[in-house]
């Protein structure tokens, strides 16, 4: 039932996605932003053909209407926004630019922006491995010692409440330079996250797998690092998730405050000319930049937690022969 | 191992006993199965004799001594799991070598399944891989509670051979509802009683009583195997 609804749809996904690409071209055509309408052309040619593809190569119905989806929004946001812009010619093009405009800067601006992307994301590194280093053994600690987590869980809900961009200006008072200033901050709304969460999943692990490991007999270190580990994963990854996101935000908080490279500045720099073209440049590159993380993140959280993914589609009752990758 | 059992009491709450003065001798390298209806306390007492939990009177001694080494004892429970993040095969490395894991899960008939991880298996396969990993430990007595169960004939038959292929001298004791499971592998069939509380009846199995024993449980338990 389910295949037949996706075989009746595939020809009509395909209509829409063609006619809403050539309501594209045709904007595209009529503009005079050579390079970013080229490139912009480009990308849509790449996303109708990426979408095609899936249905060509009979991928799972999911997979083929969320490409479409994607596609197809992406295509009328375009749509919408170059005729609001370049047709009807409504807002002021010293703050709204054209959307061909917009992917032209993109591509003038893009060395620059892999400068301060690196300076972010090299900050941003460092900073999660000092908070991870530090808050997964503690969590460890906590999370078994009832005692220990009883004294520090009052101190622990208040110090992770305040808000990390609040401790910035002490922060360049007492580090030696903003960079140091900056990790400090960072660490600060990363290791509340990973702590929080670790200590959430020592504590609800579930007695059974201690149980068994116990009737095994199994030693300490093994039930550290080939149970208990791979067992709060689950938590562990969503602190770091959380961490991701906190820390990224106030990197570029700290960044527009007081670097002198980065996002943050990227942004700040151009909003000091008052270029706000290249602003919302800065602002897309900022999105793109936490999407590119986040990918990756996903990625690594999907192969670590491959196991789950087999308990997903045993649970929905489909392809319940799962196989460890190797 | 040899374990002897003296007056032993054991309850979780205050106002209701679940084991009352039970006695009971159990020789090294018997199979003794306890059988007896569900909640009766059979499973409680195995995790007495583990030391999961200690008894409110009495004492239990192993091998002639309070102060057993209890490494010495592998044990199936029903709350036992194995580890979702882990393959078949590695749920066994926990306790062995690599190349054990893959001999036992052989013999088992679980060797195509070697690399799937547990949500890909069912109940049964399950069950039959707790009891190849509690063959794998270096043990000199097996606790075995409801081993059989959710096993459906050929894979309990394929079971019982490998667990007696793998029995060597080493005591084994069973807790089980199922009169059949407890004729077809156990030495000793004690009949646990639940409204005295404690063992109250034993036959021995031979070849030759099966069919006896077999009516006799039937009608002791009023139920069907």
């Amino acid at each position: 039932m389910k295949n037949n609804q996706v075989s009746v749809r595939k020809p009509r996904m395909i209509i829409i996605l063609f006619l809403l690409f050539l309501a594209n071209c045709d904007l595209i055509y009529m503009h005079r932003e050579e390079k970013g309408a080229v490139t912009l052309l480009l990308l849509l040619v790449l996303l109708v053909l990426r979408g095609g593809w899936n249905i060509l190569k009979k991928e799972e119905p999911e997979v083929c209407v969320k490409s479409f989806d994607f596609t197809a929004i992406f295509l009328v946001m375009v749509f919408i926004w170059g005729i609001i812009i370049q047709h009807l010619g409504i807002g002021d093009p010293v703050l709204y630019p054209s959307p061909m405009r917009v992917v032209s800067m993109m591509i003038d601006e893009f060395p620059r922006f892999v400068d301060n992307f690196i300076f972010s994301i090299v900050l941003l590194i460092e900073s999660f491995i000092i908070a991870f280093v530090i808050a997964l053994p503690l969590g460890l600690i906590l999370g078994c010692k009832d005692r220990a987590r009883r004294a520090c869980q009052s101190y622990i809900k208040i110090l992770s409440l305040i808000s990390p961009i609040a401790y910035l200006p002490y922060a360049i008072g007492i580090m030696p330079t903003f960079r140091a200033a900056s990790v400090f901050v960072i660490f600060n709304a990363m290791f509340w996250s990973i702590l929080n969460w670790t200590i959430h999943g020592v504590v609800n692990f579930d007695s059974e797998y201690i149980l068994t490991a116990h009737l095994l007999g199994i030693p300490k270190s093994k039930y550290l690092f080939k149970i208990l580990l791979p067992g709060i994963l689950l938590d562990i990854l969503s602190g770091v998730n959380g961490c991701i996101t906190g820390g990224f935000t106030v990197l570029i908080a700290a960044e527009m405050l007081g670097s002198s490279r980065g996002l943050g500045y990227f942004i700040k720099y151009f909003a000091s000319f008052l270029n706000y073209h290249k602003v919302l440049i800065g602002i897309i590159y900022l999105g793109l930049s936490v999407c590119f993380i986040t990918w990756l993140f996903d990625g690594a959280r999907n192969r670590l937690l491959s196991w789950q993914m087999c308990e997903r589609k045993r649970s929905y009752g489909i392809l319940w022969k799962i196989r460890k990758i190797k | 191992m040899d374990v002897l059992i003296r007056d032993v009491s054991f309850n979780y709450s205050q106002e209701k006993k679940l084991i009352d003065n039970c006695n009971l001798h159990i020789k090294s390298g018997e199979v003794l199965a306890l059988l007896g209806p569900s909640g009766c306390g059979k499973s409680t007492l195995l995790k007495l004799i583990l030391g999961i939990l200690k008894p409110i009177k009495g004492e239990i001694s192993i091998n002639g001594t309070l102060e057993y080494d209890r490494n010495k004892i592998a044990t199936h429970l029903s709350e036992e799991r194995l580890y979702p993040w882990m393959t078949l095969e590695e749920n066994l490395r926990l306790v062995g070598t690599k190349e054990e894991s893959k001999k036992c899960l052989e013999e088992i008939g679980l060797s195509e399944w070697a690399d799937y991880y547990p949500a890909a298996i069912s109940a049964g396969m399950k069950k039959k891989l707790y009891l190849a990993r509690i063959s794998m430990l270096e043990a000199e007595m097996w606790l075995l509670d409801e081993p059989f169960n959710g096993l459906d004939l050929n894979s309990k038959q394929v079971v019982q051979d490998f667990l007696r292929k793998k029995k060597g001298n080493k005591t084994i004791i069973m807790v089980t509802h199922n009169p059949q499971e407890a004729i077809d592998f156990a030495d000793r069939v004690i009949f646990w009683d639940s409204t005295k509380k404690r063992p109250y009846q034993e036959w021995i199995n031979h070849n030759d009583n099966k069919e006896l024993l077999d009516y006799m449980l039937h009608n002791a338990l009023g139920m069907e195997a």
